[in-house]
Parts: structure tokens; C-alpha cells; sequence
């Protein structure tokens, strides 16, 4: 019994052994596939399939404010407009997962280069990056994003810059302090022994060490946008023209007093669950990924 | 003391420059500015001498060195110009917004603090006890959901249905309380979830160091080394953390005023940007970042006389 166990581990790399671990999760499975659910759900809403599209924006007046549950033809219901509330509600998770996904992958670029330099090389560099991230720490993050889009339009990719600009400190000062600690590493001085240029030993000895602060780090980072896109939303900032989960939750501030609750419900019934089940995820990637956990196949936690 | 004083406050002219340097590349350099004064301008005086008339009057014409000193200039004076919707000087309405909002975050920040300190040491005394399952399954909910939607229903509910409080207003002096609390109370339900997980997290970290099995050795009981070791000891992170939190008073403030109608800079913010006053929202930005800057500062100063541990040089 004891030897299967064992031979579980051996001869894979951490990267997979942190897979098996998470594997061996079923919370962590639960929550993993409730977020592929949700991106498939994304991917579609980008084509008209059963009409999504169209059932999502076309005007029909005579069907106002339909209750959730009533008919089959509106299983969420209808808005002011009487566009069906799944669809739009559908349709809205691909703004918030794609500006999530989005701000995160021009996010880890930046952190990337910046935690990098600034922590391998030290000395004047250091003090140079050093100081734009405390200049940016400085200031709240949402002020910088409210300007840059009041100014320069409410646009997807503008908004996904946004959070990328503000949101590349944290990554980078954890990944200055992990370069510190790696440059005085052994196998790095063997690797400059060996020959091997700054940027080999940065991109193929140091930085692969780190995949699970970037991934984690993604996460965090993935919540916080699709928390965000709905204060923008109410701002007003929001990716225009499009159903959002943020921009129905604003819609549905005017309706509540009436009782037409459907907006309301649908995006944050929608943006409850993926939430619960990217913040779960996130965890127990967390915990799966640390390194510190060699040969624990699962944590209980709590 | 005194030199790391000094020396503190002079780190703050870069920060402040550079802070200076951001905000004049968003609003000066990026190109917003003429899309600015297009969009606040209404549609039958979109013309090229309107334009160029604002273009003049906000010092927009000049060259880049003068307009980022003049920004510069901004920040340390605090006069921001004249307000183009409401045709006020600028540092007037802020003067006139700040009460409020102190008047709102100030305390709903203590009581969120306190609340969910007391709540973690609760959670982290009884380990693995109902509490704090409960607590954790709560936090992870409310770090879910919107904070829009919680301030939606709560209004809804407590203050439009059930009629428990005020739905919104404000007065001058005392008796404003009663048109905060719902306010309160809604930013506590919100806040309180991420704030126990930290503070619980944090203080279980500490309560695994040596001078805990040292004191449990020496007989300390249990209630009395949490209270005087192991809390004393986590003060440092959680102020650090509490530290990070003050930005999140702008989101905060930002919608609790505007849904209870709460005359404060989170207000007048959300109106300047509606209302495209370019003035207003560069003051706006700048007074918050000033605000949290100098806490930062605050906090920094703090440490150093309540921990020992930190290095003065």
C-alpha cells in the first residue's frame, strides 16, 4: 500500500504533481468545471446560435418587464426593453470573462519585465522601477482606471488596459522579491558559469519557478475586474452598447422599486456563482501549487 | 525620531511629482483633453473657436513643462481653478464635500475594523468550531457578491420596504447619524467578509510561532496569550493591512453617497464625470490621492514608534 503511494510521485515534475493534487480535490474539481462552464458559455455568446444575439438586443415592447418563471419563451424573464433577460445575461458573461481574461494577460507581461529587471539587477534599475510602482501604489487603483476611461472612451480594450496598468504592481513586487532571493541561487551562478546570457537565466532558470505566482496572481487579479466592471458600470464607464453583467445590475437600480427584480437577479445570480467558484478555484490552486507542499497529495484546510 | 520624520516626509516630494507626472499624462498628454472638451461642450457650440476657447481658458495651449509644473502647482496649493458646471471655485466645493464624507467613512471604518477584528479573534480562538465555519462560508459570500447589489437590496428592503431607516438625505450637524446609519451598516456587511479571513489568517500564523509554545510552556492561559501575545504581536500586519484598505473607501464612498444622496467628494466625483467638468474630476482625483498618500505616511510614522523591530535609517 505504502509503495503504490509513493510511486505516485515518482518522476514528475511539480507542475504535475500539483495537477494530481488538485485532481484529488473535488471542491476544487466542482469549481473548475462550473468555470469552464461559464467560459464556454462566453465563447458562445459571441456567435447568434438560437439567436442569442438577436434575442439579446432586439426591442419588442409588448413583452415589458416579464416575470422570471412565467413563460417558457422568457425562462428569466424581459427587461425595460423586453429583451430576454437569459440571453443578455448570457451574452453579458462574455464581456466580463473576456475583460477579466484580457486584463490579466496584459497585466502579466508588464509585471513580468518590470519584477524581473528590477529584482535581477538591483541597484539603479531597481530604484527606478521601485519608484513608479510606489508612485502608482499611491494612487487608488480605481482613480487611474475612472480617468484613463472617462478620457479615452469606454471601449473593451481600453478598459482591459486600464486594469492592466493598475493592476501589474502587486505581481511585480512579489516577483522582485522572489529574484532577489533566486540571483543568489546556486544554480544560477551555475548557469552564468556555463555561459549563459542575463536573459537565459532570467526566461529559462528563474522565471519558471515562479509559474504559480503568476497563475495565482491571474486569479486574484480576475475576480477583482469582474467586481470592478460593475463599479464602472455605475459609473457609467462601462464596455458601451453591450449587455454586461455590470451594466444590467446599473439597469436594474431604476426597476427595483417597481418590483421588476429580473435583471438584478439573473447577473448576480451569474456572477455569484462564477465568483464563488473562481475564488474556490483559486485556493485550492493556491494550496495545490505551493511548494512548499511537496508530497501532501491534498490540504485539508479549515 | 525626529531625522526619520523628516526623512519620510521628504520621500513624499518624488511620490508627489510623480503622482503629478500620471495625472498630467491621463488628462494632458494622452490626447483626452480634446475629446474632453468636445463631449462637455453641448452639440450647437461644437466649433473650432469654442474649442479653442476652452483649449485657452484651462491652459491647455501652452507648452507640456508649464502645464505639468502648473499641475504640480495644483496639488501643493490646493486651488484647483473654477468649476465649469457650477461655476464655482473648485477647492470651495471640496471644502464644502469633505464633512460629509469624513462623516461617512471615518466611522464606518472603525466599526468595520473593530467589528471584524473581534469577529477573526473570535474564529481563530475557537478553531474549526460552528463560528468559524460560519464565518468562512459568509466571508467567501460576500467576497462574491457585488457591492452594488448588497446597497441595492438594502435600501430596498430595510430602508424602502420594511421602513427601518431613512431612504436617504442628509442634514447639517448631529443629526445626520440617522441618515448614516443604513450607510454604516451596509459598508460593514460588505467589508467585513475579507477583512475576518486576513485577520484570522494572520492571527493563526502568529499563534504558531515559538513565543506562543514558550508562553503555553510557562503556563499562560489560553484566553490570556491571545490577548496579550499573540494579538499585540499580529498588530503590524493588520495595520499594514488596514493601510490597504483605505483606497477601498473610495468605492465606498463613491456608491453609498450617491444612493443615500450624501452630499460628499465621492458625489461630487460622479457628478463631475457625468457632467464632464474636467476641473472637478482632476480635484477630485488629486485630493483622494493626496488623502491616502498622507496616510500612508501617517501609518509609516507609527510603526516606528509601536514596533521596536523597525529600522529607523
Amino acid at each position: 500500500m505504502k509503495n503504490t503511494k509513493r510511486d505516485i510521485f515518482v518522476g514528475k515534475s511539480p507542475f504535475q504533481l500539483s495537477i494530481l493534487r488538485l485532481k484529488r480535490n473535488p471542491r476544487a474539481m466542482a469549481a473548475f468545471i462550473v468555470v469552464v462552464i461559464f467560459a464556454l458559455m462566453a465563447i458562445l455568446g459571441n456567435f447568434n446560435i438560437f439567436g442569442l444575439q438577436d434575442a439579446a438586443s432586439s426591442f419588442n415592447l409588448d413583452d415589458r418587464y416579464i416575470k422570471a418563471f412565467s413563460t417558457w419563451h422568457h425562462p428569466l424573464g424581459t427587461d425595460n426593453f423586453g429583451r430576454d433577460i437569459l440571453a443578455r445575461v448570457v451574452v453579458g458573461t462574455r464581456v466580463s470573462l473576456f475583460l477579466g481574461a484580457a486584463a490579466g494577460l496584459f497585466m502579466i507581461p508588464i509585471a513580468i519585465v518590470m519584477g524581473s529587471l528590477s529584482g535581477y539587477y538591483g541597484k539603479y534599475v531597481d530604484d527606478i522601477i521601485m519608484y513608479v510602482m510606489s508612485v502608482i501604489i499611491a494612487i487608488p487603483g480605481l482613480l487611474i482606471i475612472m480617468s484613463l476611461v472617462q478620457v479615452l472612451g469606454r471601449t473593451f480594450f481600453i478598459i482591459a488596459l486600464a486594469f492592466a496598468l493598475t493592476g501589474w504592481v502587486g505581481l511585480a513586487r512579489v516577483m522582485r522579491g522572489s529574484f532577489m532571493q533566486a540571483r543568489e541561487y546556486e544554480y544560477v551562478l551555475a548557469a552564468r558559469c556555463l555561459g549563459a546570457s542575463d536573459r537565459r537565466i532570467i526566461f529559462k532558470h528563474i522565471l519558471p519557478n515562479m509559474t504559480h505566482f503568476i497563475i495565482v496572481r491571474f486569479i486574484l487579479n480576475y475576480v477583482g475586474v469582474i467586481k470592478s466592471e460593475v463599479l464602472l458600470a455605475f459609473l457609467g464607464l462601462s464596455v458601451i452598447g453591450v449587455p454586461s453583467w455590470g451594466n444590467m445590475i446599473d439597469e436594474s437600480k431604476l426597476e427595483l422599486t417597481a418590483g421588476n427584480w429580473q435583471n438584478m437577479i439573473a447577473a448576480t445570480m451569474f456572477m455569484f456563482i462564477f465568483l464563488v467558484a473562481l475564488n474556490i478555484f483559486g485556493d485550492a490552486l493556491r494550496d495545490a501549487m505551493d511548494p512548499k507542499l511537496k508530497n501532501v497529495t491534498y490540504k485539508v484546510d479549515d | 525620531m525626529v531625522n526619520y520624520i523628516i526623512r519620510r516626509l521628504l520621500h513624499l516630494v518624488p511620490i508627489i511629482l510623480g503622482v503629478a507626472l500620471v495625472f498630467f499624462l491621463i488628462f494632458n498628454v494622452i490626447g483626452g483633453q480634446e475629446k474632453y472638451l468636445y463631449n462637455m461642450l453641448p452639440q450647437k457650440s461644437r466649433s473650432a473657436e469654442q474649442i479653442d476657447y476652452y483649449r485657452h481658458k484651462y491652459g491647455l495651449d501652452r507648452p507640456l513643462v508649464v502645464q505639468y509644473l502648473d499641475m504640480v502647482k495644483q496639488m501643493v496649493t490646493f486651488d484647483f481653478g473654477k468649476s465649469e458646471s457650477r461655476k464655482l471655485p473648485v477647492t470651495m466645493l471640496i471644502k464644502r464635500h469633505v464633512p460629509a464624507s469624513a462623516a461617512l467613512t471615518v466611522p464606518a471604518f472603525f466599526f468595520e475594523i473593530s467589528i471584524s477584528l473581534i469577529l477573526a479573534s473570535l474564529a481563530a480562538y475557537w478553531r474549526g468550531s460552528w463560528l468559524d465555519k460560519t464565518l468562512t462560508v459568509l466571508s467567501v459570500i460576500g467576497m462574491s457578491i457585488s457591492m452594488l447589489v448588497l446597497i441595492m437590496l438594502g435600501q430596498q428592503f430595510l430602508a424602502y420596504r420594511m421602513g427601518l431607516f431613512p431612504i436617504s438625505g442628509w442634514t447639517r450637524g448631529i443629526g445626520a447619524v440617522k441618515y448614516l446609519l443604513l450607510p454604516w451598516l451596509l459598508w460593514v456587511t460588505v467589508t467585513v467578509g475579507y477583512d475576518v479571513r486576513f485577520f484570522r489568517t494572520t492571527l493563526l500564523e502568529e499563534s504558531h510561532r515559538d513565543y506562543v509554545r514558550t508562553a503555553r510552556a510557562k503556563g499562560v492561559g489560553n484566553r490570556n496569550i491571545m490577548v496579550n501575545h499573540i494579538l499585540l504581536n499580529a498588530m503590524i500586519p493588520i495595520l499594514t493591512y488596514v493601510v490597504m484598505q483605505i483606497p477601498f473607501l473610495l468605492t465606498g464612498s463613491l456608491l453609498l453617497e450617491r444612493f443615500f444622496s450624501i452630499p460628499g467628494i465621492g458625489d461630487l466625483m460622479v457628478n463631475s464625470i457625468a457632467s464632464y467638468d474636467l476641473p472637478v474630476l482632476k480635484a477630485t482625483v488629486m485630493v483622494y490621492t493626496l488623502f491616502f498618500v498622507s496616510f500612508t505616511l501617517i501609518t509609516d510614522i507609527l510603526y516606528a514608534l509601536v514596533d521596536p523591530r523597525v529600522r529607523l535609517s
